[in-house]
């Protein structure tokens, strides 16, 4: 297709002579080529022709009043538009003419000697206008390989974008049709409870009451998803945050949830980062919980909240003399529903280190921990950017 | 004595217009339920009465075959004589946007429908109080 417009488009050679007869005897040489003939004769009319056209190829006279060929060639040489076309001094056989065009080394400069020979007129220019084939068929396929690439990269964005939709109206539809037979088995239950409550047993009641927490179960199961899902998608909003403030809020909390709880927190104060607030305060939230859930079973139960400068860079630490875990099983820590204490020992969904590390990757930073069983548990974590 | 509440519910899913219906109970409003499962059907419905019959209470779902909850809304605040009634949204639609959009359509209440029939009990009280305990 290329060459086919290439074709169709000649290339146009500027023939510069004061002299009529010599431009006629130039252009019928020029006939058997496959080239559109422009004719100028003085600099000045060149000049003209040369700011409206694009030429594969210039023939410029030496020798012409007013503006001469190598005056009009030092133009050409300087103007950006001008400057690359090839140009072909025509002499009237001075060979010392030649050193006078200061532009030489600008490349593509020949010269043809009067009176003209055929054969070399049309040698000569015939290559320059194969070079310029040439360069126009590389430019073509240059722009069309350009082309194609800006395609696909549209094309992958739109496939992204419309996958990122897919994905969200997924979600909507699990968070919608998914709870939707949890509710029917949680209130019907609930009902049977109620209404039946004289002719049922304690076995009956219990499995109803199981009915009813694994449906609530599941839910919980269900919400988690979706937020891991949406976290993914979220936009990352930095701001200024104090997480010293921020824990000590969430350990009120936990404190007003079981206030019976007996234990030591350490907060060190002034801890800032520079990250999103809503999805830190999941971080801390989600770090801290685990901290007050696994030191439940501890008599001296401690947690602290920290942070350490490894090679100028300030690392945070939420530590606790809790449960721990083995090392050996710690490469499922992070994964989603995996666990590695029993349901009944410890609740929890499995979620939520998950959820974290999802979060922290998202802000440019990381997670890792260290521990051990009965020793308790610290997890390090950046929020880089 | 209390009067009896006349409420419409505009539901498809049979098993939650039971519980609503287990809920009405367990909540000891007197009600007169009227249900309807499709949305352009509901609408015609509310359109045709006049001032008198117009129900005390609508509860209405989100996701509904024809025309959704949104739709039937935003058509009930256009026409002069159901632009004050009572429009609870009640739905099992966790997202924020639709919360906003049902306030922004002129929705007087919005329930979501948890999995714990407890808190709909909650809510349904709630209802009674504002809606429906008049005199």
């Amino acid at each position: 297709l290329a060459c086919e417009r290439l074709i169709m488009k000649r290339p146009k050679c500027l023939i510069v002579d004061d002299l009529d007869q010599n431009i006629i005897v130039l252009s019928s040489l020029l006939k058997e080529l496959e080239v559109e003939i422009l004719p100028a004769h003085s600099g000045k009319e060149a000049l003209e022709l040369l700011l409206k056209h694009e030429f594969a190829l210039s023939l410029l006279d030496v020798q012409m009043p007013g503006m001469d060929g190598f005056e009009l060639a030092e133009i050409m040489r300087s103007t950006e538009k001008t400057k690359s076309i090839p140009i072909i001094f025509v002499t009237a056989g001075d060979t010392d003419s030649k050193r006078i065009f200061k532009g030489y080394d600008a490349g593509a400069v020949d010269f043809l000697q009067k009176p003209l020979h055929d054969k070399i007129v049309l040698g000569k220019i015939r290559v320059f206008i194969e070079l310029y084939n040439q360069k126009k068929l590389m430019e073509e396929s240059f722009k069309t390989a350009n082309e194609e690439l800006e395609r696909k990269v549209q094309e992958r964005t739109h496939a992204l974008m419309e996958a990122n939709k897919e994905i969200e109206a997924f979600s909507y539809s699990v968070s919608h049709d998914l709870r939707s037979p949890l509710r029917s088995m949680d209130g019907f239950s609930n009902a049977l409870l109620k209404m039946y409550d004289d002719k049922l047993d304690d076995r009956g009641r219990n499995y109803l009451n199981r009915i009813r927490e694994s449906a609530q179960k599941m839910g919980e199961l269900i919400d988690g998803m979706l937020v891991l899902s949406r976290l993914g998608r979220k936009e990352i909003k930095r701001e200024t945050i104090d997480i010293s403030q921020l824990s000590e809020n969430i350990l009120n909390h936990l404190k007003e949830e079981e206030p019976q709880r007996q234990l030591k927190i350490n907060i060190k104060p002034t801890l800032v980062t520079y990250a999103d607030l809503i999805l830190t305060k999941v971080v801390l939230q989600n770090l801290l919980a685990n901290a007050w859930k696994y030191t439940s079973k501890k008599e001296e139960a401690l947690i602290e909240v920290g942070s350490k400068l490894e090679n100028d860079k300030e690392i945070f630490y939420i530590c606790d003399n809790g449960a721990g875990f083995d090392m050996q099983y710690s490469d499922k820590l992070f994964g989603v529903f995996q666990r590695l204490h029993h349901a009944d020992e410890f609740p929890g969904m499995g979620i939520g280190l998950a959820t974290v590390k999802r979060i922290l990757t998202r802000h440019g930073g990381d997670i890792w921990f260290e521990g051990a069983p009965n020793e308790g548990a610290t997890f390090y974590f950046t929020f880089n950017h | 004595v209390r009067r009896i509440a006349r409420i419409l519910l505009i539901e498809d899913n049979p098993h939650d217009v039971e519980l609503v219906k287990l809920a009405l109970l367990d909540q000891l409003i007197p009600n007169n339920l009227r249900i309807i499962s499709d949305g352009k059907d509901a609408l015609d419905y509310l359109l045709r009465q006049d001032l008198a019959n117009l129900p005390d209470l609508v509860l209405l779902d989100l996701n509904l075959p024809r025309l959704n909850g949104q739709e039937i809304l935003k058509k009930l605040r256009q026409e002069e004589h159901t632009k004050n009634l009572p429009v609870v949204i009640f739905t099992s639609s966790q997202e924020e946007r639709d919360q906003m959009e049902s306030y922004d359509l002129g929705a007087n209440a919005y329930i979501k429908k948890l999995i714990n029939p407890d808190e709909f009990k909650d809510a349904l009280r709630n209802l009674d109080i504002y809606w429906l305990v008049k005199d």
